[in-house]
């Protein structure tokens, strides 16, 4: 199982969240890029704000997509709001399986079903990166990374991110990779333009 | 049902003609599968019952050409193995076991018929690994690793079945899993895997024919093949008779790629890609041709020869696969068996 950021004292995370919640000025962006070793690290790293305070993200109606297809999870990694529904679904050749063995999101297992099906999971808790297997298929690996809030993105194949529409105020940005680590940095969101940042994975 | 039609465009006339009726005969059985239900052992006399082979083969099932598809070539060319089959076994079963049986059979076929039939139908045991050599090695090879991603490796789903296969896949991947967690999988893994051994998947066909019993066998080999304990099932032996294993040899691997009923070997030999049903084996060939045919293959020569002869030759050199593969791991005996179930218990459309 994969508790996001284990690594950072409780004290430091209070001090650096001092969001400019209440007020709704304006909304700037967020923009850098991630280096790694391996360098195909600083792809599929989720970028995301990690506590936006005194604030509730309602999940959204419609169910995220995690499909099954020539024997691989797409995405290989899904960020989503704590509550998301995500439809697990089945465009391959054959029956597939999905379970997680983590805790953070409860040790669900789905069963097995035919191509052409789907089958809904919803994850409740922020704060788990959840791993996702299919018994039948031991290669086949995904991560559904359940955030507090939608201020995230997804590192493309050269690393970069942006993550737009946030509002003016103080945060701290983290990172999560299924392989490595970084700590996070502190970023001071304008009221307009953006904001540029970075992570080293290692 | 394109199959047929489609290859014999551009060989004449003739050919054309014959490429129609193999779609008629194909067309009329196309809604069943090409397996019958499950037969099961008489609960009166405990005899083996055995059932004829039926309908359209599973590549024209699912609409393939032989030369789109690995299946039924995956055998290998290892020889069958000595088998750890006890013969002979069973109180009254078959003096001799399989051999003995099949020996005694080829010696009354001519003379005595009942005491041939008898002696087609006595029992004896098999194993897992020669139910799997009959029925399953075809496509999913030797070692059950099939041809990915056509055929699945079969390891990975049995090693599923045992918490400690699950177990072993997650230390791998350097994590643990929770008891009840891997238990639940484990169960569900072996639903799954009865599930597609009696109602196929999109591209393997099911194995109706297959006893509970020696479904039961198999698993236990599967598991050997896998590498997780077998538990009861190791080693298992079930009750066989030869008719019995000419069933398995004929639906388990002939009837991938020939349909039970319809053209036979006297026009396939003219023409190239017409694969011969399997009713026509007991009357266009020999049981001596059949039994070479399936230990070394069928050579191109004589798909060629046809292909020219017709003023085709289209088909040369497009290094498809037109001909039957070499299946070396059957037994004479087992072949003979599968000639014998052919016209004692004839296919039906």
């Amino acid at each position: 199982m994969t508790r996001l950021r284990a690594g950072i004292p409780g004290a430091l995370i209070l001090a650096a969240v001092t969001v400019a919640g209440a007020s709704a000025a304006g909304a700037g962006t967020i923009t850098g890029t991630v280096t790694a070793k391996p360098d195909k690290y600083a792809a599929n790293a989720v970028v995301y704000i990690e506590s936006v305070k005194d604030s509730t993200f309602k999940p959204p109606a419609k169910p995220a997509v995690m499909d099954q297809k020539d024997l691989e999870f797409i995405p290989h990694v899904l960020p989503i709001v704590a509550g998301t529904t995500v439809r697990f679904e089945n465009h391959d050749n054959v029956s597939h399986n999905v379970f997680s063995p983590d805790k953070c999101a409860g040790e669900f297992n789905l069963g097995t079903w035919p191509p052409g099906e789907s089958k809904d999971h919803t994850f409740k808790d922020a704060g788990c990166a959840a791993t996702i297997l299919c018994i039948v298929h031991p290669d086949m690996e995904a991560y559904v990374v359940v955030l507090q809030n939608p201020y995230y993105a997804v590192t493309g194949s050269g690393g970069s991110f942006t993550i737009e529409d946030l509002p003016a105020g103080k945060y701290t940005l983290a990172i999560w990779s299924e392989k490595l680590k970084a700590e996070p940095v502190q970023v001071t969101v304008p009221e307009s333009g953006t904001v540029e940042t970075g992570f080293n994975l290692k | 049902m394109s199959e047929q039609s489609h290859r014999a465009i551009g060989f004449g006339r003739g050919v054309l003609v014959l490429g129609a009726m193999a779609v008629v005969v194909g067309l009329a059985a196309l809604p069943g599968l090409p397996h019958p239900e499950a037969s099961a052992a008489d609960p009166d006399t405990g005899a083996v019952v055995v059932t004829p082979v039926q309908g359209p083969s599973w590549l024209h099932h699912l609409g393939l050409q032989v030369a789109d598809t690995r299946m039924g070539e995956m055998g290998g060319t290892g020889l069958a193995p000595v088998t750890s089959r006890r013969e002979p076994t069973l109180g009254g079963g078959a003096e001799g076991g399989f051999r003995g049986a099949m020996h005694r059979f080829l010696n009354y076929f001519n003379s005595d018929r009942a005491k041939a039939n008898r002696a087609f139908n006595a029992t004896f045991e098999l194993t897992g690994a020669d139910l799997y050599r009959l029925n399953c090695r075809s496509c999913h090879g030797p070692d059950g690793r099939g041809a990915p991603p056509e055929i699945s490796s079969l390891l990975d789903p049995v090693r599923a079945t045992t918490v400690a296969g699950i177990q072993q896949q997650m230390a791998a991947k350097g994590r643990t899993i929770p008891d009840a967690l891997a238990k639940q999988l484990a169960a569900q893994a072996e639903r799954d895997i009865r599930d597609r051994l009696r109602n196929g998947g999109k591209k393997m066909p099911p194995f109706r024919h297959l006893r509970g019993d020696e479904i039961e066998a198999l698993l236990g080999y599967l598991g050997h093949l896998a590498g997780v304990p077998g538990g009861d099932r190791a080693g298992m032996l079930v009750p066989q008779s030869a008719a019995r294993v000419g069933e398995h040899v004929v639906k388990g691997t002939c009837h991938i790629c020939h349909d039970a009923t319809g053209p036979g070997g006297r026009q396939a030999g003219m023409m190239s890609g017409l694969i011969p049903s399997l009713q026509s084996f007991p009357h266009d060939y020999s049981l001596n041709a059949v039994i070479h045919q399936v230990e070394s293959g069928s050579s191109r020569m004589m798909g060629m020869m046809g292909g020219g002869m017709m003023g085709g030759g289209g088909m040369m050199g497009s290094g498809s696969r037109e001909t039957m593969p070499a299946l070396p791991y059957f037994t004479e005996e087992e072949v003979a068996a599968a000639y014998f179930y052919l016209s004692e218990f004839p296919p039906e459309p």
